[in-house]
């Protein structure tokens, strides 16, 4: 857990550095009379790493709060990712009915194979994703009227 | 003021109106009672419908599932001893010992009238004392706004569980990401890297669908799978969700009345929320209880504490959203989006000019918190089932809800990527153990901080003691060194 949350602030010690380096390139403060587009951007870098640094202090001295609960990584999560990045990269290629059929088909395979296994899980997969499927559509066009991409099929 | 709030009772006779309060009800019901759903999440995907909603409609549905929700965080940690939500953990505890013993039907009922007491109160308070704050607000000078922002933030920070130094990590990253974009004051992109979409900024929708709705879903992915086999034997009727007086006589109105008191002024505190509300009136009914003997073993008294004030803070929570632009907590930060969507920019002037629009918002929650009692009448044999909700159904709805969504009310797909970057970033921290309430608020808070320090120092010429100047901001720093005093250095604790 130490490693992990020491690696985490680390990584947010970067990303505050590349937060620094951006602000570096505007105006600095005062520069033109008042306080600019910079000055609260590098305020903010110190505050981050200053709780950067706390989270990184605590950790190496081991004073790091007993109540916390770190969750639970797994591939299922990567998955769901991967699949959503897709949805998005395909939603208006091949419109809602198609795309939203098969992201919704993936997603509840993935929760449903734990139940029922995974061969079973395709069956009430297809059921969900049918019903999902609906439903969206019932409320987003004909309930309130929304835009969804007809795709090119 | 009396006449508006009359006509917002009047708004929801309308049909249309009493439909989207009552399916409001339901889908708080649903989600707040679900382990890992929340209010939040069930607001934040309501979002994006509200673009098309009118606006009183929007605003009813979102008290609904607000007071609906919290009051749900308890129904299943009674029944199964998985509180649906957080602030539903002391309910659970005194509420699942009584179910223990058989008397499930009991502890659910007096859960649901302590939250309808407490609901009907916060939501009276919110409705008396709204409108002379605002007044009040409107005597606020830039300074004075500020001290007002800087008190939330720092408060955002120190009432998070947990590392201060992590909730200090996740404000920042919230006021970091608010200052991506067009820059107003001086006509100035920044950190936009050369995006015309990045340009526009980050905007709500997808930071609270990728902060709630996508962070969850990851999180659920690598959740085990929910047991509930062992729950106890639940086989009971209508009739016996109805309380006994002795019981109500027991716990006291002073009980109910105290609790809810204390929900209400934790829910007024920028970052309080249910769960501390539940906890602080609850060790406070312990601390005078005559019987304290009772409390973690069934406790009625506990019960009814904890309720109550949670529910109560629906009404203090909507306090200084509405009269100084404030948000209390994410679902409120939630609201603020609606409101901005529709056009109306909660603060000082929206009650004085606005109250006719705001009142059916009152009126929604104090009826949403008598629905509250109603429905352990009607649903509360079913009740158990909720803990069996499938997931397969659940987390397909809600990754369509929240994409679909996000792509309906804005057109575009970059808002979709933006709401997975966010949510996949959120994953990371909540992996982590880094609380994203604090970000949601950096996100919304932002804006006005960096807003009311470059004005001030702009009219001030450079000179910092401006900030101290007026009462009013002097009055604020005093609060937020009080805040940080009783509630990090002297925090309430349950032995």
């Amino acid at each position: 857990m130490m490693n992990r949350q020491v690696v985490f602030a680390l990584f947010i010690l970067v990303l505050d550095l590349g937060y620094l380096l951006q602000a570096l390139e505007l105006p600095l403060p005062f520069a033109r009379g008042e306080p600019g587009p910079s000055f609260l951007p590098l305020i903010l870098v110190v505050l981050l790493a200053v709780g950067a640094l706390g989270v990184l202090v605590e950790n190496l001295r081991g004073e790091a709060s007993a109540g916390e609960r770190e969750g639970d990584f797994a591939l299922r999560s990567v998955a769901l990712i991967a699949l959503t990045g897709g949805f998005i990269a395909a939603f208006e290629p091949l419109g809602y009915w198609i795309a939203t059929a098969a992201y919704t088909f993936a997603v509840g395979w993935l929760f449903e194979q734990e139940r029922i296994g995974p061969l079973r899980a395709l069956a009430t997969s297809a059921l969900i994703s049918i019903g999902v499927t609906g439903v969206g559509w019932l409320f987003f066009q004909q309930l309130f009227d929304l835009f969804l991409p007809q795709g090119m099929f | 003021m009396t006449g508006d709030i009359l006509g917002g009772f009047a708004a929801l006779a309308n049909a249309e109106t009493f439909l989207y309060l009552v399916g409001g009800f339901i889908m708080g019901l649903v989600f707040g009672a679900i382990p890992g759903l929340t209010a939040t999440l069930a607001i934040a995907l309501l979002l994006p419908f509200t673009f098309a909603m009118e606006l009183t409609n929007a605003l009813v549905m979102v008290m609904a599932i607000f007071m609906a929700g919290i009051y749900a965080g308890s129904v299943t940690g009674i029944t199964v001893n998985i509180p649906g939500a957080a602030s539903g953990a002391i309910t659970t505890m005194e509420g699942h010992a009584l179910m223990k013993r058989g008397h499930g039907a009991k502890a659910l009922s007096l859960d649901a009238l302590a939250s309808s007491i407490g609901g009907v109160l916060g939501a009276l308070v919110l409705m008396f004392v709204a409108v002379p704050m605002s007044e009040f607000a409107l005597l606020f000078r830039t300074p004075d706004k500020f001290a007002l922002v800087f008190m939330a933030v720092v408060t955002v920070v120190i009432v998070a569980k947990g590392s201060i130094w992590k909730s200090l990590v996740t404000v920042t990253l919230g006021l970091m990401i608010s200052t991506v974009g067009f820059d107003n004051m001086v006509a100035q992109g920044r950190f936009d890297f050369g995006s015309a979409n990045l340009i526009e900024g980050v905007q709500l929708l997808p930071a609270v669908i990728g902060l709630f709705a996508v962070c969850e879903l990851l999180l659920q992915g690598g959740a085990p799978k929910r047991g509930v086999l062992d729950a106890p034997e639940f086989k009971v009727t209508h009739r016996d969700f109805i309380p006994k007086w002795s019981e109500i006589r027991e716990i006291g109105a002073l009980t109910y009345i105290k609790s809810s008191v204390i929900g209400v002024l934790i829910g007024m505190l920028p970052g309080g929320g249910a769960s501390m509300a539940s906890f602080v009136a609850y060790a406070e009914a312990k601390r005078v209880s005559r019987k304290p003997e009772e409390y973690g073993n069934g406790s009625h008294e506990g019960l009814a504490a904890a309720e109550s004030a949670n529910n109560a803070m629906c009404g203090g929570a909507v306090v200084p959203l509405l009269t100084l632009g404030i948000p209390g907590d994410s679902v409120t930060a939630i609201i603020f989006g609606v409101l901005l969507i529709h056009g109306l920019v909660p603060g000082p002037g929206l009650l004085t000019n606005e109250m006719a629009t705001i009142a059916p918002m009152f009126a929604a929650l104090m009826v949403a918190a008598v629905f509250v009692f109603l429905s352990v009448l009607v649903f509360g044999p079913y009740y158990i089932w909720l803990a069996r909700m499938n997931r397969g159904v659940l987390y397909a709805f809600i990754a369509m809800i929240a994409m679909v969504g996000t792509y309906a009310s804005t057109y575009s797909v970059f808002q979709m990527w933006m709401a997975l970057a966010i949510g996949v970033f959120a994953w990371g921290l909540r992996l982590m153990a880094y609380p994203l309430v604090p970000m949601l608020m950096g996100i919304i808070l932002g804006p006005y901080l960096e807003l009311y320090l470059r004005r001030a120092l702009i009219t001030s010429d450079g000179d910092v003691m401006t900030f101290f100047a007026s009462p009013i901001s002097i009055g604020l720093y005093v609060m937020t060194g009080v805040f940080i005093y009783f509630l990090r250095i002297r925090a309430p604790r349950i032995d």
